[in-house]
Formats: structure tokens, C-alpha cells, sequence
């Protein structure tokens, strides 16, 4: 059984018919990605998964369970966390304090602080910089500070929105290379891109979507060498 | 042209800076602020508030020239200021020449002869004119000159100036409030004779103000100076002495705090209580605004919930339409029901607006506080809570057999409530209930996804800030032994909210700094009635403009809007 597995699942923006249907599985230990351009749904699908935007239709497991029966506060407990969009730090709150917040179900004190060290560990950048403001730090080092934020609730499945979005070049190799890291720890990956490129050399599947559907999903070679992903997302 | 280039000699701006300082100067003496300020003294005989309103507007306006135009050459901000000075000084003695033949009085009821006898000294038009705009001329002339002093004697004389003003303003209080420290002591007599050096019969006397005026720019020196010493070699010391140091401190302040009332008697202790009460709404809403982000325009209505039920289980005089005598419980035991029927009120208001953010929830607040006010007011409810007439025969509290009836008694309650919720806040904010309201303030959805419960921390907001201030409204009752309506008005959610962000929005110290300034300031200008609001206005928009963060800012907000500078040694440009 798939790890988290959507199921022609419908959401909305009001009025707005966001997802058309999605339906997408991802597996223990692995990386998917989810690809498409502005506004195709990506955001949506995770919000719906992290149960910020509640779907009206079809369904969303993770490990066997509905996760239309939690409220969104409740399935990080379950091992899914979210790096959101736009990096989402508390911007008035130090990088210390960033991480004791994505910590917050928990309650073990000690390994907590031996969490800390282990994103430390990935991210020396933060660790130097523990003390400051997050919203004085550059957007590399919010986007190391809220991928540490959401494995501080030791997830199983990470969500991640757009890591790479406004980062230099250089940086975003580096993000995904610690992103790498992470899956060979043992976390499994959902990726959401705009630069499919980058996403599908590290990913081991990938789903294409558009406006609100999933058009296209094949492993991550495959994806790279269709002809309509070269087209509409490698530029070539 | 190259000299110009030089030195800096921006002539324009001077005339501008002193245009600036002529408009403010015409529209104090028009609005009838230097005319009746004129009748109240600072220095006894010597100086009266209305002059030194006048100078003191030119003498700041001639440093603000000197600093913006002098900095390179001290020569150059001294020919600065003067000129700054003399534009502002012409621009009011034009005024004063041009009352009569334009009969402004006619317009401007106090463009009056009063005004212009103040501003021409008593003497003719021209020479009075003269000796207005020499006289200024001096006055820019020293503040350009003190600018261009090193910082030393130069703050040493501004906080003499100042201080100067302050007690001279306000003689009447503080030569009270010297008798009544002597009267502490038995010696009422003495403490008179004492006061008598400072103070004349309206004011400060000439020597008076000479020994203030030093001692105060004396004893700033000294702090500036020695105050890191002293920081150093108290660190020294070996730490039982500290700690003895510590506690002996601590027992001078509440030794103080205990007779506070005694020592400023009844007046002040009046404003005292005010500030206390206000300071109790201050930290409650600041709970809800400064830690959970939530903005609440509608905080009166817990007040006036606190006070209402307050007023329904105790007073022994209900309105006559309801025919009740009432419970008349006492006011220990109706406390309970008064906070508890504001909390429940606080989760009722709560729960519709659990999915509003930002302005749309100011509006909604802002909707209840009217609603609760338009209730208390209305015919509906009038046979229970008597509408208009408000309940009347709220009893004093009675602590051991004892009614706490003045405000010198009723200071120890609110003290005590005041610490309590000073302690509630402190202890909330460094818990993880105060953590995920700062992250809900930050970021809701993030927030959501860290795993808060959104809907069980908002209440919580809303209950915690609720009681408090249901808790400032029994109290308030219980002081005035009757209510009504009008007492929970609009103003009074403005006024909580601006005394917050005035002291620093999430500070605690800013709560009790901002209701002083922002609730005891007025009080104490209360002499000044009729100019209250307007001085009270201009202060609120400067400081915003100079100082956002508030006067005491909490750590978070002082890293917000100053972060920058501090930290741009530390940061690399973004990369990103």
C-alpha cells in the first residue's frame, strides 16, 4: 500500500474548482514530484493534503487512514509536515525559535535538542546564525530554516512548496542536495516545482499538472525525455 | 556658488525649517494656547508658560536648523538657527502687527488684545515687536549653540531646560506632594518651609528654578557618566553583598509602593487609580492584539460586562423599574461571576469570528463593543439594568471589616490587580500557549501546520484578555458606586489600544509606561482642559513618527523596525 495516495480528489476556492480530480500516490522512501506551471493546482494539492483547504470530493489517505477526519492541526502528528510556500518563517522570531515551533507536538526535551543539532548538522549556515532574527536572514537561509522547521516534527512524508523559488542558481543546488539528503535519511518527499528540470533529476517520479489535473505521470527519466514536458517546462 | 558647495549653506531650507516654526507659532497664538498660558507662571513673576511656549517653539526649531545644517561647521549651524528663528519670530510679529488693521478678531476669537499685550511685553507695537523678535533671536541663537556643544553639556542643559518646565508646570502637585513626605515624617511644618525655597506663590521661585536647574543637569551628567562605572563595580562586589544590595532595593520599592498614597495624596492618587485600572484593560489587550495578533476595536464591551454584572449582584439600589431589591452580594463574592461572565462573553464573541483576520475582525469587534454599549442604553433592557440612569448603590469593597473607600484605599486593590495580571502575562507569554500565539500572529496557515490548534488558542485570547478586562470594569464599579452607559464608550477600546502601541505593542513594561503617558498625562493636564486633546494629539502623531516601536518597546518589535541597522554589519548581501 502506497504511503500517501490521493484519490480523484476534488477542492475549492469558494466557487473556484481548484482540483479537477487529482489523483497521485507516493511511496515509502521515495521522492515524487509534482510539476506544472503557475496556478496548474500544486499549492492546492498540498494545502489539501496538510488539511489547510479541505477537499469536497474523493479521498486522501496516508498509511491507511482518511485524513478528512483530522483537523489540520492534527496531521502532524500523524508525519507529515509542510515547508510552505514562500518559506513561511516566523519572521520576528529567532532561527532558534523557528525550530522549537516545528518541534511544538512534541514534548521529549532531549531529543528535540538532539533534532536541533541534526539540522544544524545539514544547515551549518543556521546554526551560526541561531540567534538572529529570521526575517533579517536572506531567502536561501529562510528557505535552510523552514525545510529544519518541518523536520523538527520528525515527519515520515515532507511536503515541500517551491523550494527553489527566488533563490540563486548556486543555492538552489544546494537546497537540493540536502533535499537528496534527507530522503536517503529516510523521509519520503513530495516536491512541488516550477523548475522541472532541477525536480526531476533528483526526483524518482513525477506527476505533470494542469489546471487542476494531472495530465502526465512516468519515472523521472522518462518524464525529462517526453517530448510535451520538453516543450512546456525545459524550454527545448 | 563653490562657497555654497562647501559649507553647506542651504539658505532654503533654513527659511523653510523657519516658515515651519511661524505657522506652528501663528496657529498656537490663534488657537488662544499662548494667550491663557500667559496667566500661569513657570518662574514667578519671571516667566510664564505662554512666553516659554512661544521661545521654547523657536528655541527648538533653531537647534533643528543647527542640526540639519551644521554639522559639518558649528559656525554655519549658529548662522542657521538664527536665521531659522528670525523667519519664524517675523512670521508671528507680522501676525501680531496685522490683528488690528485686519480685524482677525473678528475670524479668530483669540487674536484678542490680550494676545497681542502678551506678545509685545506690554510695550508699544514696535518696540514690542522688536523686543519679540530679539528676544527669539536669542532664544534660536541658543538652541543652534547648545546644538553645536558636545553631547555632554549639551544634554546636561536640555534636561535642566526641561525639567525646569516640568516642575515649574507642575508646582502644585509636587509641592503637595513634598509636605506630604514631610507629614510622613511628623514634620508637616518643615516640609512648608522646604517647599517655600523652591516655589513661589504660582511657580518656581527665582532660586527655585536656578537650584533645579542645576541639580537636574548635575545629577544627569552624573548618570551619564558614571552610570557604566558603577554598573561595573557593582558587578564586582562579592555576590552576597549584590544580593543584599538587591533586597534592600527591592524593600526601598515597595516601601514606596505601600505609602505612594500618603505621599501624593488624594489627587494623584486619583489619577493613580485611573492609570492602574487602565493598565489592567492594557494588559489584557494586549494578550489579544500584542501576542495573538488579533485586532480587537471592541474591548470595551468586556469592561462594560465586568462592570454590569458587578453592578446587578451588589448594589443595594437597583433601578426602581425592575422591583427587585437584588442579591447584594458583596464584592469579593460577585468578582467571580464578573470576570466569568466576561470570559464567557469573550468565547461567545470568539466563535463566530474565528475564521476573520486582520481588518475584517476590527470591524466585527468593533461592531460588539456598540452593540454591548446600544444594549446597556436601550429600553429593551432598561427594566434590568435601567438604561440611561445606569445602576446606582454599588458598595466599596471591604477587605477584613475595612471599606475601601477613597482612592487612597482603593490604589492597594488595583496595585495588587495590576501586579497579578502584569504576573498572568508574563508567565503566559514564555509558555507554549504564549508561543503559538506568536506564531498565529505570524502566520495562521503555518502556524496550523506546525500542529496549533487555531480554534482552542484564539479563544483563549479572547477569554484571557476578556477576564482582565472584565476585571478592570469590577474594580472600575466598585470605585464609582454607580454606572452608566455612556462610561463605555468607543473611546475607551481607542484609548486601551493606543496606550499599547504607544508603550510597545507585546511589552509589558509598555503597558504600564503607555497608560501613564497616554491616561495620567491628560489627567495631569487637566489645567489645561480646553488644550488637552490638541497637545495630547500632536504628542501621539510625533511619537509614532519618531519612535514607532513605542517608548518601551518589546524585544520582538525593536528587532522588527531596527533590526537592520543593527544587524548590517553581520549580513552579507542576500544571495537570494
Amino acid at each position: 500500500m502506497a504511503m500517501l495516495e490521493l484519490e480523484n480528489v476534488h477542492s475549492y476556492y469558494g466557487n473556484i474548482h481548484a482540483l479537477k480530480g487529482i489523483s497521485l500516490t507516493v511511496e515509502q522512501g521515495e521522492i515524487v514530484t509534482l510539476i506544472g506551471a503557475n496556478g496548474a493546482g500544486k499549492s492546492s494539492t498540498l494545502r489539501t493534503i496538510s488539511g489547510i483547504l479541505r477537499h469536497r470530493a474523493g479521498s486522501v489517505t496516508f498509511e491507511g487512514q482518511d485524513l478528512s477526519q483530522y483537523p489540520a492541526h492534527k496531521i502532524v502528528n500523524l508525519g507529515i509536515s509542510q515547508v510552505p510556500e514562500g518559506r513561511g518563517v516566523f519572521a520576528q522570531l529567532t532561527v532558534m525559535e523557528n525550530l522549537e515551533m516545528g518541534a511544538f507536538v512534541r514534548t521529549d526535551k532531549k531529543e528535540i535538542n538532539d533534532d536541533i543539532d541534526h539540522v544544524f548538522s545539514l544547515f551549518p549556515r543556521l546554526k551560526e546564525r541561531q540567534n538572529q532574527v529570521s526575517g533579517t536572514l536572506s531567502g536561501g537561509e529562510q528557505q535552510m530554516l523552514a525545510t529544519g522547521r518541518a523536520l523538527m516534527a520528525r515527519p515520515k512524508l515532507l511536503l515541500m512548496d517551491e523550494p527553489s523559488m527566488g533563490l540563486a542558481p548556486i543555492l538552489v543546488d544546494s537546497i537540493f542536495e540536502t533535499i537528496v539528503n534527507i530522503n536517503k535519511e529516510g523521509t519520503t518527499i513530495l516536491l512541488v516545482e516550477q523548475n522541472a528540470l532541477m525536480a526531476l533529476q533528483i526526483a524518482h517520479r513525477g506527476y505533470v499538472i494542469q489546471t487542476g489535473e494531472i495530465v502526465l505521470t512516468d519515472n523521472a527519466e522518462s518524464l525529462k525525455s517526453n517530448k510535451m514536458v520538453r516543450e512546456a517546462y525545459l524550454g527545448h | 556658488m563653490k562657497q555654497q558647495a562647501d559649507t553647506n549653506f542651504n539658505l532654503k531650507e533654513m527659511i523653510q525649517l523657519g516658515a515651519t516654526g511661524g505657522v506652528i507659532l501663528i496657529l498656537l497664538s490663534l488657537f488662544g494656547m499662548v494667550e491663557s498660558f500667559v496667566e500661569r507662571d513657570i518662574i514667578y513673576k519671571s516667566l510664564s508658560l505662554g512666553i516659554a511656549l512661544v521661545f521654547g517653539v523657536i528655541f527648538i526649531f533653531g537647534y533643528l536648523s543647527a542640526k540639519r545644517n551644521g554639522n559639518a561647521k558649528s559656525s554655519v549651524g549658529i548662522a542657521a538657527g538664527l536665521i531659522t528663528g528670525l523667519v519664524a519670530s517675523a512670521m508671528l510679529a507680522i501676525l501680531v502687527y496685522a490683528i488690528e488693521p485686519l480685524t482677525l478678531r473678528a475670524v479668530f476669537v483669540n487674536a484678542s488684545p490680550a494676545l497681542i499685550e502678551a506678545l509685545t511685553f506690554g510695550q508699544e507695537m514696535i518696540p514690542g515687536l522688536m523686543t519679540l523678535v530679539g528676544l527669539s533671536a536669542v532664544a534660536s541663537l541658543l538652541g543652534a549653540i547648545i546644538f553645536t556643544l558636545p553631547p555632554v553639556p549639551r544634554s546636561a542643559i536640555l534636561v535642566g531646560i526641561i525639567m525646569v518646565i516640568t516642575v515649574g508646570t507642575l508646582e502644585e502637585l509636587i509641592s503637595d506632594v513634598i509636605v506630604n513626605i514631610f507629614k510622613l515624617f511628623d514634620a508637616k511644618k518643615a516640609g512648608k518651609s522646604f517647599a517655600g525655597i523652591f516655589f513661589a506663590k504660582e511657580g518656581l521661585s527665582l532660586q527655585g528654578s536656578v537650584i533645579t536647574f542645576v541639580s537636574a543637569a548635575v545629577i544627569s551628567t552624573l548618570w551619564k557618566l558614571r552610570s557604566q562605572k558603577m554598573k561595573t563595580s557593582f558587578n564586582k562586589l562579592p555576590p552576597a553583598t549584590q544580593k543584599s544590595a538587591k533586597i534592600s532595593t527591592l524593600v526601598i520599592l515597595s516601601l514606596i509602593t505601600i505609602f505612594m498614597p500618603q505621599i501624593i495624596g488624594s489627587y494623584l492618587s486619583e489619577i493613580l487609580v485611573i492609570v492602574a485600572i487602565y493598565t489592567l484593560m492594557g494588559f489584557g489587550l494586549n494578550i489579544v492584539v500584542g501576542f495573538a495578533g488579533l485586532l480587537d476595536l471592541g474591548y470595551v464591551a468586556f469592561f462594560a460586562i465586568g462592570a454590569y454584572t458587578m453592578g446587578l449582584l451588589t448594589s443595594i439600589q437597583l433601578p426602581q423599574t425592575t422591583g427587585l431589591t437584588g442579591v447584594q452580594m458583596t464584592f469579593w463574592t460577585a468578582l467571580p461571576f464578573a470576570v466569568g461572565a466576561s470570559v464567557l462573553w469573550g468565547i461567545l464573541l470568539g466563535v463566530p469570528v474565528l475564521r476573520m483576520r486582520g481588518d475584517y475582525l476590527a470591524i466585527v469587534t468593533l461592531g460588539f463593543g456598540e452593540i454591548i454599549r446600544v444594549l446597556a442604553l436601550s429600553n429593551f433592557l432598561q427594566p434590568l439594568i435601567g438604561g440611561a440612569q445606569g445602576i446606582l448603590g454599588i458598595p466599596k469593597p471591604i477587605v477584613f471589616g475595612f471599606e475601601l473607600k477613597t482612592s487612597q484605599e482603593l490604589y492597594y486593590l488595583v496595585i495588587i490587580a495590576a501586579a497579578l495580571a502584569a504576573f498572568i502575562s508574563w508567565r503566559l507569554r514564555d509558555s507554549r500557549t504564549g508561543r503559538s500565539w506568536m506564531a498565529m500572529r505570524e502566520d495562521e496557515d503555518v502556524a496550523e501546520a506546525m500542529g496549533i490548534n487555531l480554534i482552542k488558542t484564539k479563544l483563549l485570547a479572547f477569554a484571557t484578555g476578556a477576564a482582565l478586562s472584565g476585571l478592570a470594569g469590577a474594580i472600575f464599579a466598585a470605585k464609582l458606586g454607580s454606572i452608566y452607559p455612556h462610561s463605555f464608550n468607543l473611546l475607551i477600546s481607542i484609548n486601551v489600544l493606543s496606550l499599547i502601541i504607544v508603550g510597545g505593542i507585546g511589552s509589558l513594561p509598555g503597558v504600564v509606561v503607555g497608560a501613564f503617558v497616554l491616561v495620567g498625562l491628560p489627567e495631569l493636564l487637566r489645567e489645561f482642559s480646553e488644550y488637552r486633546m490638541l497637545i495630547f494629539g500632536a504628542l501621539l502623531v510625533t511619537m509614532m513618527l519618531v519612535k514607532p516601536e513605542g517608548i518601551w518597546p518589546a524585544a520582538v518589535q525593536k528587532r522588527e523596525l531596527h533590526g537592520h541597522e543593527e544587524d548590517e554589519s553581520g549580513i552579507e548581501p542576500a544571495p537570494a
